[in-house]
């Protein structure tokens, strides 16, 4: 840790504190915003930056340009707005997600220094001067996937016009009630295979345990947003229980508690049924004086 | 009972029957008290049409206290029916004798104050033309069916235990009583069930009495205990007690014991029966009235203190507001006028007279409809959640004049039920009466009274 990086430290923690009392400011010094990344800006460090990104600060920020961000205050900024880009160099943009302040986090230590760079470079590429151009880097693969139904295992083929390519990401996904659950994220081999394992403990949508494969690449920026889905049974059959389909206290008439409907039933029919003999007897009454 | 000579049998027998229907036949203060009675049922059903034709929003009832009087004025109804269980029934069987001129007194309490209990619950729906989905949709699970059967049980055996007695009474009324219209002499004719007071008869009746009356006991306590479970099966503050049950029972017997010496006093007055309700009978309910109010004394001790002593967060609020807050002038009376006050008057020979008990026991009764509104009304406001962003109207209840005029019938209904009964049949027993008084089997069985005129007139 240089003594650059000592000041910076005091100086976000003096501002966190002094943010608890007021809205802070940013202070950023003027070395920082000159600073450049070690490496230059490439279509390569755009998308790796914009997976960085989606993972660690898309949930504050939203998608930037789109005016998304959740609820805080202050309000994280839109990150893709001209307002903040005007105002904004590579070296800037680094310092803030390296140090952060206040309700924004500081990066340093869950992220790799070229990472917090890469990111910078994703945002800037939202300004004129930092914009990449991705089309020449990309090109759209086809994928195809094999299933083995012994193993439960997804087996993924990235190929280009015929012939398997090597290295590309695959995630593969099932899907679920609300949302999709990542299983994994693997590399194509030299064969263009990726796989992953289908998880022994997925619940099922039915009785046959039906679930829902979902594969893709993993950098849609690069290979394409081709998505496969595919249905199988192998997650656990799954019986759904309406709690108020059984006898219970708080169920419909008809699911009324034997041991309560027969206790009802018992005393009401027991004490009804003297109460008729008792009238029987009255009606004995009656013959008897009507025959003497 | 000592034995008499056939003169005087017969003539202890005449007078019996003489000093028991002549009030059916005439009766001063009748047409009045009748006329006071329809008048306060007619302006009851006037304030339901109301309610009818506007729904319950005519009452003070909201979203909150949804339970009110009319709740309140049900389990006082159910309260005192309960009577009847305990004179006929649990004295009759240890076999206590002074109950005999009073059980019948008993009986028709419970009868008239049960039909009403029923009716009670008809006019705190909203809906009454949808009162019979009770039947159509009501689940087993459900204390308020449970309500439902046990009052409708309770009523079929009060009835019943109204009406066995009766039948040896039949042949006296048919030969004393001529002045009446025919429909009256047909009803003594049906229910005397061709009685001749054949030793069969006889046995028959005890015997189905006796079953009845051990039969009552579980019936009468499950009414009370059922409908004390309406409240003591939901968690709400107040309500959410192991001994609502015993409580609410015992709470039922002091009410009714109080109804008993009130009736009392007033037929022995109105139907000159002091010669049959002596002091000696008052002296003895009253005894009752004390151990009633003794035991639940003890209850409410144990209903109060016991969470009090604890002031458990969100039970404090309630059992303050009962205790120092808004309810507590209310409580306090009723628990005064109610029960300390009463036990300790009580402890004298001298209060335990026909006047100052039937004075205690109205206090009694009219403490006792206003602790069922205490029961009924704070907890409902005081619910879990804190009342918000409703009408102010709805963080306070009092009922209006609509609730209390709708009260006013079901209590004008009951003693009209009563009176109709008291009009009609004799309110004691003229049979054990009589045998109780040494009168001749054979001369019951034989009974004439041309016979004792024409005798007098040979004397
Ligand atoms: C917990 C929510 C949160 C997360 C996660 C988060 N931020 Fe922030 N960010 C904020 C808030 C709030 C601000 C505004 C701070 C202020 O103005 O006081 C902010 C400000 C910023 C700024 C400066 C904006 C300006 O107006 O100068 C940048 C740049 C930034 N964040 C980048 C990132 C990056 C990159 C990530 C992910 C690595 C990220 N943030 C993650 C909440 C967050």
């Amino acid at each position: 840790m240089n003594i650059r990086h000592k000041i910076a430290i005091s100086i976000t923690a003096s501002l966190f504190f002094v943010s608890q009392l007021a809205h802070a400011q940013w202070n950023i010094p003027e070395d920082s915003k000159t600073l450049k990344a070690p490496k230059p800006v490439s279509a390569e460090s755009v998308i790796a930056g914009k997976a960085l990104y989606n993972t660690n600060c898309a949930s504050c920020h939203g998608q930037p340009g789109e005016n998304n961000a959740i609820a805080l205050s202050p309000k994280p900024t839109d990150l893709g707005s001209s307002e903040f880009q005007a105002r904004s160099t590579e070296g800037s943009v680094y310092f803030q997600v390296s140090e952060g302040m206040g309700t924004m986090p500081s990066f340093k230590t869950s992220l790799k220094d070229d990472e917090c760079w890469q990111l910078a470079q994703y945002i800037r590429s939202f300004s004129a001067e930092g914009a990449v151009d991705l089309s020449s880097q990309s090109k759209d693969l086809d994928l195809r996937l094999d299933l083995t139904s012994k193993e439960h295992k997804i087996i993924a083929v990235a190929y280009d016009k015929g012939a398997s390519v090597e290295g590309v990401k695959v995630a593969f996904f099932i899907k679920r009630y609300f949302g999709n659950l990542p299983i994994g994220v693997s590399k194509t081999n030299a064969n263009g295979f990726a796989q992953a394992q289908f998880p022994t403990d997925i619940p099922g949508a039915d009785t046959l345990g039906t679930t829902e494969v979902i594969v893709k690449f993993a950098e849609e920026d690069l290979y394409g947003k081709k998505i496969i889905t595919e249905k199988v049974a192998w997650g656990k059959p799954f019986k759904f229980i309406n709690p108020l389909d059984d006898n219970h206290l708080w169920a419909s008439r008809a699911n009324t508690p034997t041991w309560l409907l027969l206790s009802y039933l018992g005393v009401v029919g027991g004490v009804w049924l003297t109460i008729l003999w008792v009238v029987g007897q009255i009606l004995k009454i009656r013959t008897y004086g009507k025959w003497h | 009972m000592a034995e008499l000579n056939r003169e005087e049998s017969k003539r202890t027998l005449h007078k019996i029957v003489t000093d028991l229907t002549s009030p059916i036949q005439k009766h001063y203060g009748f047409k009045p008290w009748i006329f006071s009675l329809l008048l306060i049922i007619g302006v009851g059903l006037y304030a339901y049409v109301t309610q009818l034709q506007k729904g319950l929003g005519a009452t003070n009832l909201n979203d909150y206290v949804s339970w009110g009087l009319y709740i309140a004025g049900f389990i006082f109804f159910v309260a005192t029916a309960l009577i009847g269980m305990l004179i006929s029934s649990v004295l009759g069987l240890i076999g206590v004798k002074w109950i005999h001129p009073i059980a019948r007194i008993a009986e028709m309490i419970a009868l008239g104050f049960a039909l009403m209990a029923g009716l009670v619950i008809v006019f705190d729906m909203g809906r009454p033309d949808r009162a019979h989905h009770l039947f159509l949709y009501g689940r087993p699970q459900s204390p308020i069916v449970w309500d439902l059967t046990v009052v409708l049980t309770y009523t079929a055996i009060s009835l019943l235990l109204y009406i066995l007695p009766l039948i040896p009474d039949m042949p006296f009324l048919k030969k004393t009583i001529h002045n009446r219209p025919k429909w009256q002499q047909k009803v003594y004719n049906f229910l005397a069930f061709n009685w001749i007071g054949d030793r069969e008869q006889y046995r028959i009746l005890k015997r189905s009495i006796r079953v009845l009356s051990i039969l009552i006991i579980p019936v009468a306590l499950a009414i009370h205990t059922v409908t004390s479970w309406l409240f003591a099966l939901t968690p709400r503050v107040g309500w959410d007690s192991t001994i609502f049950g015993p409580y609410y029972v015992t709470g039922a017997f002091v009410n009714g014991v109080a109804a008993v010496l009130i009736a009392m006093y007033i037929f022995r007055q109105n139907f000159k029966l002091k010669e049959y309700l002596t002091d000696f009978h008052f002296e003895r309910v009253a005894r009752l009235f004390v151990l009633m109010m003794l035991v639940y004394l003890y209850f409410n001790i144990n209903e109060y203190i016991v969470p009090g002593y604890k002031m458990k967060k969100g039970e404090d609020v309630h059992l303050l507001t009962l205790f120092s807050g808004h309810y507590s002038g209310l409580f306090w009376y009723t628990q005064f006028t109610g029960l300390l006050l009463p036990i300790f008057l009580l402890l004298f020979k001298k209060m335990r007279k026909p006047v100052p008990t039937a004075i205690i026991g109205l206090f009694v009764i009219i403490a006792g409809l206003l602790k069922r509104l205490l029961i009924t009304v704070p907890t409902l406001e005081h619910p879990h959640l804190p009342i918000q962003n409703v009408p102010e109207s709805f963080h306070s209840y009092t009922p209006n004049g609509i609730e209390w005029a709708i009260l006013g019938m079901s209590i004008g209904g009951a003693l009209l039920i009563i009176t109709i009964l008291a009009k009609l049949f004799p309110v004691m027993p003229i049979w054990e009466i009589a045998h109780d008084k040494g009168v001749h089997e054979d001369d019951i069985k034989n009974y004439d009274p041309k016979e004792y005129e024409s005798n007098k007139a040979i004397n």
